[in-house]
Formats: structure tokens, C-alpha cells, sequence
């Protein structure tokens, strides 16, 4: 019996050394294809905000930045995170106030492909997707339903209302390295609210990192500074 | 270099054609919330609108005339006092005079859209006439919205 103990010990012992071994070369191994493919990271800083501040006289505004990593120049996996909000005022009086972060996580795809034996360039034109998600929380003031017949008017300010929106971006743009390391370029974005409206509830006007709701589609476009770590 | 000089053109195109798209709010909804009653003849509650010569409707305790001596109806809108649940109206059907009373439910925050703010919105409770010219009165929508649907039919004997 101890004899069978001790050689089930020992053969676990063996086993186990085996599976370390076999672990170890296995990360290994993912290590050095991760370091091969991994090229860097991209961190880009948004500048439509500043323009569009001023053209749509602080009614909207907004700040972003993205990471980026550069697989084999062919693969750029993305999170861009960001601060937006509104004002607005409608032609009856109503007044609609928002301001919230936002995230959107998706990947780029290169659409210039290498020729033969040469290195990718270090510019890229790309393609790609996103999932957006803003939680935020909006105000609409000074909401008055008049009623001539019976002479009645009720003024109305809804405030503080919580909501979380997700949506889905199809993306395209491109990067031109200006500078050792620095990247200029624009995307542009076609953006779906992912969701049902339940008809007279309220919905709010903008989206943090959406924009103008609308019938909830939207488009964007950025036009970005980076720098390649 | 003329990498650049494409890319900033473009961009000034793009940012022209998305500032060129965005809305101005400007309401272009209707917004009128008014109950809408059919009449029709008892024997055809269902496919024929009966039509009535002359119509006279005003409000309980309300001077001014929803309808003044109208001529070839077959529907009627009333619109609902948002500040109480209940509305009445007289009704003087070719000569014969009927009392319609609505009962309701408010919903003074239904939200169309920024440009548009909100409407009152009204659920029917039940509906109760005098049975003069009206022989009774049905429910077909109970929810009283912006979108033109009959809510009530009136039958006529």
C-alpha cells in the first residue's frame, strides 16, 4: 500500500513538472508573439471640440482623447474616453441641459496593405467599429402646455433624470505621421442608438459622445493630435 | 505634404457638410389633444358614419362654442380640461339637446420632443351621455394622444 502511495506521489510530482514546463514554454511563447506584434501605443487628443465650441457658440462642447495599440500595423484595438454636454434652447422657451462622460472600446482595421518583403508604413487609412456607452443625467425646464378652450396652463421643469445610452459606431478615418512619433489624422463616424423609445417618456435631446439624438442616428467626425509611445 | 494638404480639405469639407446638417428646433408636430368622437346609426355601429345636419357643442360652465350650428358632421373633437378629471359637454344634435361626460386620467408630462415640450395626455375612464338624440356611447381608444384616432363612438337610434 505505501508502495502505491508512493509511487502515485511521485508520478503527480512528475506530472506536474511536465505541465509547468509545457506552461512556461506556452507563455513563453505568447510573450514573444505579443512583443513581435505589439508596435506601441497611440494616444490621440481631439480637436473638433475647440472648433465646434465656437460655431455652436457653447451650446455643445465636448473634450476626447483615445488609446490605441498598434498590432503588426494591421489591428489597432481602441478605448477613447470622453466629457461632453448641452444647452440648448428650443423656439418655444424649452430649455434642455446635459453633461456626462462617455467611453467607446472597438478596433481599428489597416487598409493599406504592405507590399511584398517591405515593412507596413507607419500611416495608416483604417476602418473599423466601436461600442459606445454614455451614463449621464438631463434636465428639461420650463415645459408649458396651454390649453386656449379651458383657459388652463401648466409649467412644468423635469430635472435629474439617469439614464445610460449604448450605441454602435461603423468608423473610417486615417493617420499621416507629421513627425517622428506624431500623428495627425480624422475619423468620421456613423453612429446608431442601440435601443427603443417608449413613446411620451422623456428622452434626452444629446447624447454625451452621440450628439443630437435625433431619430438615433448620427454622425461625428474627429480630427485628432497623437503621439506614438 | 500633400497628404496633409487632402487631409485638412477634407476635414473642412466634412465639418462644413455636418454643421450644415444639424437641426433647428423648430416644432413641426401637431400637438393638439383632442378627444375624437364618430357617430354613427345604431343599426351600423361599425362601417357607416352617420351624418347630422346641425350641431351646436359647448362646455359645462363654458360660453364659448366647440361647434355653432355645424353642418354635415360625422365626427367631433373636444378638447379635454387638463386641469380636472372630468369635462362635460352639451350637445345639441339637430334641435335635441344631450349631456356628454368624460371622465379621464392626466398625464401632463407626455414628452414629444424638445422643439415640441410636452402634451397632456388623457387615459378615458368612462364616458356617460344623456339619452335624448344618443342611444349609448362606446369605447374604442382609451388612450387620448397627438395622432388623429377615433376614441369614442356615439350611436343615434
Amino acid at each position: 500500500m505505501q508502495n502505491i502511495l508512493k509511487y502515485y506521489i511521485i508520478s503527480l510530482l512528475c506530472l506536474s513538472g511536465v505541465y509547468n514546463v509545457n506552461a512556461q514554454a506556452v507563455k513563453q511563447n505568447s510573450d514573444s508573439v505579443f512583443k513581435a506584434a505589439f508596435r506601441g501605443l497611440r494616444v490621440d487628443i481631439d480637436v473638433v471640440p475647440i472648433a465646434s465650441g465656437f460655431i455652436y457658440k457653447g451650446e455643445r462642447f465636448g473634450y476626447e482623447a483615445g488609446v490605441y495599440a498598434d498590432l503588426k500595423r494591421k489591428y489597432f484595438p481602441a478605448i477613447e474616453v470622453g466629457f461632453a454636454g448641452a444647452d440648448k434652447n428650443s423656439s418655444e422657451g424649452v430649455q434642455f441641459s446635459t453633461s456626462g462622460i462617455y467611453s467607446r472600446v472597438g478596433v481599428d482595421f489597416n487598409l493599406i496593405k504592405p507590399k511584398k518583403d517591405q515593412l507596413p508604413s507607419t500611416n495608416i487609412f483604417f476602418a473599423g467599429a466601436r461600442i459606445g456607452f454614455s451614463p449621464f443625467s438631463y434636465s428639461y425646464t420650463n415645459l408649458m402646455v396651454q390649453n386656449d378652450y379651458w383657459g388652463s396652463s401648466i409649467l412644468q421643469n423635469i430635472e435629474g433624470i439617469n439614464t445610460t445610452k449604448v450605441w454602435f459606431e461603423v468608423v473610417a478615418g486615417m493617420r499621416v505621421e507629421v513627425l517622428k512619433n506624431i500623428y495627425m489624422g480624422w475619423t468620421v463616424r456613423n453612429k446608431k442608438l442601440l435601443g427603443t423609445d417608449i413613446p411620451g417618456e422623456f428622452q434626452p435631446w444629446f447624447i454625451p459622445g452621440f450628439g443630437v439624438k435625433g431619430e438615433g442616428t448620427a454622425w461625428g467626425v474627429n480630427y485628432t493630435i497623437g503621439y506614438k509611445f | 505634404m500633400v497628404n496633409c494638404k487632402f487631409q485638412n480639405i477634407f476635414f473642412v469639407l466634412i465639418t462644413v457638410i455636418l454643421v450644415g446638417c444639424t437641426s433647428t428646433e423648430e416644432c413641426r408636430e401637431d400637438r393638439t389633444v383632442k378627444l375624437k368622437i364618430g357617430i354613427y346609426t345604431k343599426s351600423t355601429p361599425t362601417d357607416k358614419a352617420f351624418t347630422i345636419d346641425s350641431v351646436w357643442v359647448n362646455g359645462l360652465e363654458n360660453d364659448s362654442f366647440l361647434y355653432q350650428n355645424s353642418k354635415t358632421i360625422t365626427t367631433l373633437k373636444f378638447p379635454l380640461n387638463a386641469t380636472r378629471n372630468q369635462s362635460d359637454f352639451i350637445c345639441r344634435f339637430n334641435n335635441i339637446t344631450d349631456t356628454v361626460s368624460v371622465f379621464y386620467t392626466n398625464n401632463n408630462a407626455y414628452f414629444i420632443s424638445l422643439a415640441c415640450g410636452t402634451i397632456t395626455a388623457h387615459t378615458i375612464d368612462e364616458v356617460i351621455s344623456t339619452n335624448h338624440f344618443i342611444d349609448s356611447v362606446r369605447i374604442v381608444q382609451r388612450l387620448i394622444i397627438n395622432v388623429d384616432a377615433e376614441h369614442i363612438k356615439i350611436l343615434h337610434n
